[in-house]
């Protein structure tokens, strides 16, 4: 929880659930922790707010859910990407890409 | 697929509430319990560490609400308290929930009831494939290309030359006696050309149907059997496809059953019985003789449009080939259906659509107001809850959805009486309209009852539930338990009464207008006495011939001599039932005009006295005796209207003229016109002819003819003997269609009459409900100045100034209702107009007379709070407050 840890700029979350569903299923903690590990702990997911995307998500059809077990073998609700929401991992991937690519543009041309 | 996918997910996570929170706690639980271990892991105790890990984790139950509101429970959940809240304080208060619902079920039943009439009629679509291609096709005629009839060589050449029609059909109505194990009866047909049943591309529902190419008019005598006939005449019998029935003694191989709903045509008021192959008959066939309908389906792809333009084409094209028989004819397309409907009812059910939506704005209006009332005391409720936080629009929300409760339960209620309704409706409606079957409450009137109900919760509940929830909280609160009202809302309520009473003013001319037209209608003179006739028709086999000697002179007399027969006498056509069977005719010893331009007289077959027994004035001359007509027709009787256009002036006795090519009648005898065609249209020039000369080219005529008898007492009661005295004379005769002449008549005006009736009721239900609401409001506003009319009176006021100062109120709002009203109905009863027969839109009798009916119910109405009022004991007044 350092001061340095950037807070998520709005709609990034639901692209970074996806990138992280689409190497695998994962539980929600799972998908926090990922982020945060791969984010090199530069992101911290705001737990409160990752549950309510996870559903909106579902509830979208980006990302299926059932019951399984978790590496310690306890039960847990694993999510997994479904064709549709990899379908929208790429665009929004893509969309990305250009937002990130125009702001750097900017950003040196002074 | 997609938002099914998602659709289906929502229900299951609604469905499956308890399990979706269960779910949720689980994996919130999980989730603190792997931070919680991380935490250990990092160093902290395992108290520390689940402390951290339930903060991070935010309020537990703040984010739960967020992902229910994602699933969208919240919403179901809120709808759900609000649902319940309704139901208690619509508990809470049964007398105003009794009322409304009993003004939401007037207003919505009616609407039902009329949607459900106009959805058999107009909406619920034909039962064949792909009904939108199926096209009625008519000849045009005359001045104004009236629709009408095809010739038979007409009809091949558009078959033959147009290219637009998958198949062209060509039909004509009629009927046959079916002698069936000894019992004969008049069975009604429809002769086709093979292809009709592949134009409808109908089903059967046992054996086959008609097929061309094998079954060829001539070749084989085959019949197709409807399912109703089937199932009430041989007991559904399956064996009865591949037998042999009698039509008109003549055997017929039945090869299938038609299901009922595939009818043809459909909308069959008494429904058709068979179908039969159309022979040729040479007699009739010719380009100059029209009686046949012709329907056809058009290709895909080929539009109505494409198909008129192409028959129009062709029928110039005949009329330059036949300039004798074709010049100025042309064509008409129409949907199968309008072409069965009609214009006149298709306008009628939608003005009475149009009114019965009225009444329903009046019971809207109505609860409004009782909404107000209740608004006004529920201030402080309302005052008390904002306070302690409710949003407003938490608050408005909760009002409306309270209204859309209170609406959905008057349509509940407004089903149950449309239901009854209808029952009462139906046998008036199957006189007057086209319809099938009954007339169902289906998915369309579900639909559209719902929408009513949504309508109007909103339509009465919005302005309340707007102005419940701009209470000002601080003011209610202070002013304590005092229920007031802004001269505002005062103003609005006032408003809604004024609304209610126009709208009813333009109910009441408009069905005041109908009942004027009715009247002038039915008050026509027939040109014949109705009074103690029975009519009833006897079909007579092609085998019994001569028919007169052998069938019709002996039932005759056997009818004379029965007890209380006054006259018997036979006529091809009962007036008023039916006409337009006509002929061209000249007159002998003038110029003879081309065909087209030759004049038309209806054309009958009568026995003697038939005048006699009808009480039809014999003019001049004599009438029919039994040998005119024996040796060839060579006599006629003529109507006054016929001597009135080519003998204006003259003695027509002794005159000759020529019908039907060489048929040379001299004129014996002039009688009264009668009006053939309907009581609403004028008399038409006739020419009758003596029944004995039926073995001629005329004798068609009196395949089905109708006995008139004229008796003494009551018409009903000579029935039975009438039946014995055709069973003696020939028991495979049917005797069907029996009717009083008056039955006879009002049947005829069964389509005004329902029209009447129901906008007749509307406006009943209309006048109750204003008058309800007149009552409603001025007794609130009784309520409201007790107190002042406490004080007045202690000071001398006498009971009679109060009735007045009361009166005064309800009075003023009564002018002013009944002002704009007459204005409103001033502009809208010009939409009436075709259905007055020739009254005037702006009958100013009819304005001045409901105008003074509604200012007396209204006066009433408010004359009762009045009374009431004037009965204040000042002293118990002024203590209240």
């Amino acid at each position: 929880m350092s001061q340095s840890t950037t807070d998520l700029l709005q709609g990034t979350l639901d692209l970074l659930i996806l990138k992280t569903l689409s190497l695998g299923p994962n539980h929600g903690w799972g998908v926090a922790q990922r982020i945060q590990q791969v984010s090199r702990n530069l992101l911290q997911v705001n737990q409160g707010s990752l549950y309510p995307a996870l559903h909106r998500l579902e509830e979208q059809g980006w990302i299926d859910s059932e019951w399984g077990v978790s590496d310690n073998n306890r039960r847990a609700k694993l999510y997994r990407l479904t064709d549709v929401g990899r379908e929208q991992l790429e665009r929004k991937t893509e969309v990305w890409r250009q937002y990130a690519q125009a702001v750097r543009w900017i950003l040196q041309s002074a | 697929m997609a938002l099914l996918r998602k659709a289906s997910r929502r229900l299951r996570t609604l469905s499956h509430r308890d399990r979706f929170e269960r779910d949720l706690e689980e994996e919130m639980r999980f989730h603190v319990d792997m931070q919680t271990e991380k935490h250990i892991q990092e160093g902290m105790t395992p108290k520390e560490a689940r402390a951290l890990a339930e903060r991070e984790l935010g309020s537990a139950d703040r984010f739960k609400d967020e992902v229910r509101d994602v699933r969208g429970i919240t919403w179901l959940d809120d709808l759900r308290r609000d649902v319940r809240f309704g139901l208690r304080s619509l508990r809470r208060s049964p007398g105003f929930t009794v009322v409304a619902l009993l003004c939401l079920a007037l207003g919505i039943g009616a609407n039902a009831a009329l949607f459900s009439v106009l959805n058999a009629v107009l909406l619920r679509p034909l039962s064949f494939p792909e009904p939108e291609r199926l096209v009625r096709v008519y000849e045009t005629w005359g001045d104004k290309q009236l629709p009408g009839s095809v010739s038979v060589p007409n009809y091949r050449d558009w078959a033959e030359q147009s290219t637009v029609f998958e198949a062209l059909t060509a039909w004509v109505g009629g009927s046959r006696n079916l002698q069936e194990a000894g019992n004969a009866e008049r069975i009604r047909t429809v002769e086709a050309t093979p292809n009709l049943f592949q134009m409808l591309r109908a089903r059967p529902l046992r054996g086959r149907l008609f097929s061309p190419g094998q079954d060829e008019p001539g070749r084989s005598q085959v019949v197709v059997i409807g399912e109703t006939l089937w199932r009430r005449r041989f007991g559904a019998d399956p064996a009865l496809v591949g037998r042999t029935i009698q039509l008109d003694g003549n055997p017929y191989l039945v090869i299938g059953i038609l299901p009922a709903e595939l009818s043809f045509p459909p909308l069959s008021r008494e429904g058709i019985d068979a179908w039969l192959l159309r022979l040729p008959n040479p007699r009739i066939d010719s380009r100059g003789s029209h009686f046949l309908a012709v329907t056809g389906r058009l290709k895909p792809g080929a539009s109505r449009g494409q198909a008129f333009a192409q028959l129009k084409q062709i029928a110039a094209r005949l009329a330059k080939t036949y300039p004798d028989q074709q010049a100025g004819r042309s064509v008409k397309l129409m949907g199968l259906r309008e072409s069965i409907v009609g214009e006149t009812p298709r306008k009628a059910l939608l003005i009475l659509l149009a009114a019965v939506f009225l009444v329903l704005l009046i019971a809207c209006a109505n609860v409004a107001n009782l909404l107000l009332a209740r608004a006004a005391v529920r201030q402080r409720e309302m005052a008390v809850r904002l306070a302690l936080g409710a949003g407003r629009s938490r608050l408005v929300r909760q009002l409306l959805v309270e209204s859309l409760v209170l609406a959905l339960g008057g349509a509940l209620l407004g089903l149950l009486l449309a239901r009854w309704a209808l029952a009462a409706l139906t046998p008036l409606v199957r006189v007057a309209l086209p319809v099938s079957g009954g007339i169902p409450l289906d998915g369309r009137v579900f639909l559209f009852l719902l929408a009513v109900a949504a309508f109007s919760g909103i339509a009465f509940g919005l302005v309340p539930a707007l102005q419940a929830a701009r209470g000002d909280v601080r003011e209610s609160l202070v002013e304590g338990g005092r229920t007031t009202s802004g001269g505002r809302q005062q103003r609005f309520r006032s408003g809604l009464v004024v609304a209610e009473i126009a709208l009813s003013l333009v109910l009441l001319v408009g069905a005041g207008l109908l009942l004027r037209g009715f009247l002038k209608v039915s008050g026509t003179e027939p040109g014949f006495v109705s009074r103690g006739v029975l009519t009833a028709h006897v079909a007579v086999p092609a085998t019994t011939r001569p028919v007169v000697p052998r069938f019709f002179r002996p039932l005759l007399d056997k009818v004379r001599a029965l007890p209380g027969v006054r006259a018997a006498a036979l006529i091809s056509m009962i007036p008023v039932q039916e006409a337009w069977t006509n002929a061209s005719y000249t007159v002998e010893g003038r110029p003879e005009p081309p065909l087209p331009q030759q004049p038309m007289a209806e054309i009958r077959m009568a026995s003697p006295s038939f005048f006699n027994a009808l009480g039809i004035p014999l003019l001049r001359g004599r009438d029919f005796t039994e040998r005119d007509g024996e040796k060839g027709i060579n006599v006629a009787i003529v109507n006054e209207v016929l001597v009135r256009q080519q003998f204006p002036g003259e003695n027509p006795l002794g005159r000759r003229i020529r019908m039907g090519g060489d048929m040379k009648l001299e004129i014996i005898g002039v009688v009264g016109a009668v009006h053939q065609a309907g009581l609403d249209q004028e008399p038409l020039a006739e020419v009758y002819l003596p029944y004995a000369g039926a073995e001629g080219d005329y004798g068609e005529l009196l395949t089905d003819a109708a006995l008139v008898v004229k008796t003494a007492g009551s018409p009903g009661a000579l029935a039975p003997d009438l039946r014995r005295a055709v069973r003696a004379v020939d028991p495979g005769v049917p005797l069907y269609k029996m009717l009083t002449m008056e039955q006879v008549i009002s049947d005829s005006l069964a389509s005004r009459r329902l029209n009447l009736w129901l906008l007749a009721l509307f406006a009943g239900i209309a006048l109750a409900l204003s008058a309800a609401g007149l009552y409603g409001v001025i007794s609130y506003l009784v309520a409201q100045r007790t107190r002042e009319i406490g004080m007045r009176m202690a000071l001398g006021a006498q009971a009679r100034d109060v009735i007045r100062l009361v009166m005064r109120q309800g009075s003023r709002l009564t002018l002013v209702g009944i002002a704009v009203g007459a204005a409103g109905a001033l502009a809208l009863t010009r939409g009436l107009e075709s259905l007055l027969d020739g009254v005037s839109a702006h009958d100013p009798l009819t304005f001045l007379s409901i105008a003074i009916l509604l200012a007396a119910v209204a006066l009433f109405a408010s004359w009762l709070p009045a009374r009431r009022a004037a009965r204040v004991q000042p002293i118990v007044a002024i203590r209240n407050e």
